[in-house]
């Protein structure tokens, strides 16, 4: 087992010139083109990516600054445009189509000098938190043997863990970040919603949707925000200072698992030791958020695909056609509604939650990561709920539009656990600042991945 | 199911929607009247009508006979 490269080892070996941005794919290209597991990536794209190497590797020896990301290998969730290239959506592979033009979020990595080299699989349109994809099966989480790489970032995280990338792009809308992050023992960072451009990804819920890394560590996580925001986020930490920090009263959280009880008190004794003064803070009413979070964002799914289902009905996963239908149910007014549930929550969580807390720790998933045969051999209103219970932690951030940074904070035989650092709009530094204090490493086997078909 | 329901869905999908479908779209109904138009959030504090606050577009309560002071 060896720690994770992040991307500050990287850059040390890139100027120390035992590395280039060359030879870091050359390392990437020789595990990945090994037999092995399965591979996170639906495509890899070789050729451009040598290209790019090069004109950086060019660059550097001849003294020309090449950007924050220089020679970083990166690849991401595949549903960024990018000119001449082909994205999948994580759906049937006929319904791939080539791009025009380069999404924001890919053009500011490339403009920071990361090479990206890959696409990565990812739930169907998005749609789904356990990564289990009708149409290209589940890749395999490298963390914990048998268990759901979590969805819908599904290979960023997948990539991430495995030490392929020191960071992926994923997308958040109910949990899409940082559930992957948590199944597979990594750091994932969902910002601010409107930090991020959203322009060339692929939409989903625009109520909802947020863009973000998954990274091997906080300080990954940082730089890359930190690119994509051109520079609006910090990359150095801060002494925070004692912070107030609020835990769940205890109604929102009760189905939490033994363990990660634990895992939570061991978390408050720690923050405690760090001069920080916790707070408990009564979240009952985040659930009453989560049918107005659906509707949201199945309503939004059913207008962006509208036209398409129609037309192309069959061509669409049995689950998403499934989820998309629902949105039949919902009238003009139920979404309304959902809108103002969702102001009425915002205004709550602003003068309950974030009057009296400074960042708020919740659970990400309620035990260490489940395994996917639980998933597999489900169905109907049973795996409607185990999926309910797989998103109930992550959805209030995400429908409240706040930033949330999942990482693991303890690793058990069963898997790693999981919190969310979660504050108010705006609180990215800050959520940062705190998370970097929390980390613990990370490991990998350096597995070998088999190259996608 | 009436027959309106199966027609919007059918709209929706360019086919007849299969049983399963059709059952899981009622039953979408039936958690949206549940979780929407009954959901604690919305509880006006108080009797009367309800209008919506600009800006936010959340609920409040109002008593159209209270004095101007106490609807602030």
């Amino acid at each position: 087992m060896t720690e994770l490269a992040t991307i500050a080892q990287l850059q040390a070996r890139l100027a120390s010139g035992e590395a280039t941005a060359t030879s870091l794919l050359e390392e990437r290209q020789s595990r990945i083109t090994c037999s092995g597991r399965l591979s996170p990536f639906r495509v890899l794209e070789w050729g451009r990516a040598f290209e790019t190497a090069a004109r950086l590797d060019s660059a550097r020896a001849q003294g020309t600054p090449t950007g924050p990301l220089s020679g970083i290998p990166m690849a991401h969730k595949d549903m960024f445009d990018r000119a001449g290239s082909s994205t999948g959506f994580g759906t049937h592979r006929a319904a791939a189509r080539p791009s025009k033009m380069t999404a924001t979020a890919l053009q500011r990595l490339d403009d920071a000098g990361a090479v990206d080299f890959g696409r990565l699989e990812m739930s169907e349109f998005a749609m789904g938190p356990t990564g289990i994809n009708f149409h290209h099966g589940m890749p395999e989480n490298p963390t914990v043997p048998g268990a759901i790489p979590g969805g819908s970032s599904s290979g960023s995280g997948v990539a991430v863990a495995a030490g392929l990338v020191p960071a992926a792009l994923g997308s958040d809308t109910g949990g899409s970040i940082r559930l992957p992050a948590a199944c597979n023992g990594v750091v994932g960072f969902k910002p601010t919603l409107g930090r991020v451009s959203l322009e060339g990804a692929m939409p989903l819920s625009w109520t909802q949707d947020t863009v973000g890394p998954l990274a091997a560590s906080v300080d990954c996580a940082r730089r890359v925000l930190s690119a994509l925001t051109q520079g609006a986020t910090r990359i150095e930490p801060r002494e925070t200072g004692p912070l107030r920090i609020g835990f769940d009263r205890g109604a929102f959280t009760s189905a939490i698992s033994p363990a990660m009880r634990a895992c939570l008190a061991t978390l408050r004794e720690t923050l405690a030791g760090q001069g920080h003064e916790l707070t408990s803070v009564d979240l009952a009413f985040f659930s009453d958020l989560e049918e107005a979070a659906n509707v949201i964002a199945i309503s939004e799914a059913a207008a962006v695909h509208a036209d398409r289902l129609r037309s192309h009905s069959d061509s669409y996963g049995p689950e998403v056609r499934t989820r998309l239908t629902q949105s039949v149910a919902m009238s003009a007014q139920a979404y309304l509604r959902a809108r103002q549930i969702r102001a009425a929550g915002i205004e709550r969580t602003r003068a309950e939650v974030f009057s009296t807390s400074d960042l708020v720790i919740l659970p990400t998933l309620p035990d260490v990561p489940p395994q996917a045969s639980a998933f597999k051999q489900a169905e109907g209103a049973e795996l409607s709920g185990m999926i309910s219970r797989l998103t109930k932690l992550t959805r209030p951030a995400s429908i409240l539009g706040l930033p949330a940074l999942s990482l693991p904070v303890l690793w058990t035989e069963e898997g790693p656990l999981s919190v969310q650092v979660i504050g108010p709009h705006g609180a990215d530094d800050l959520i940062a600042d705190l998370a970097q204090t929390l980390e613990t490493a990370r490991v990998t086997d350096g597995t070998q991945l088999t190259e996608p078909a | 199911m009436d027959t309106r329901f199966d027609k919007d869905i059918e709209a929706f999908l360019g086919r007849p929607p299969t049983e399963s479908e059709r059952a899981i779209a009622a039953d979408q109904a039936a958690r949206v009247e549940s979780g929407i138009f009954a959901n604690p959030l919305l509880e006006p504090p108080g009797q009367g009508p309800i209008r919506l606050r600009s800006g936010t577009g959340a609920l409040v309560a109002i008593d159209p006979f209270s004095a101007p002071e106490a609807d602030a």
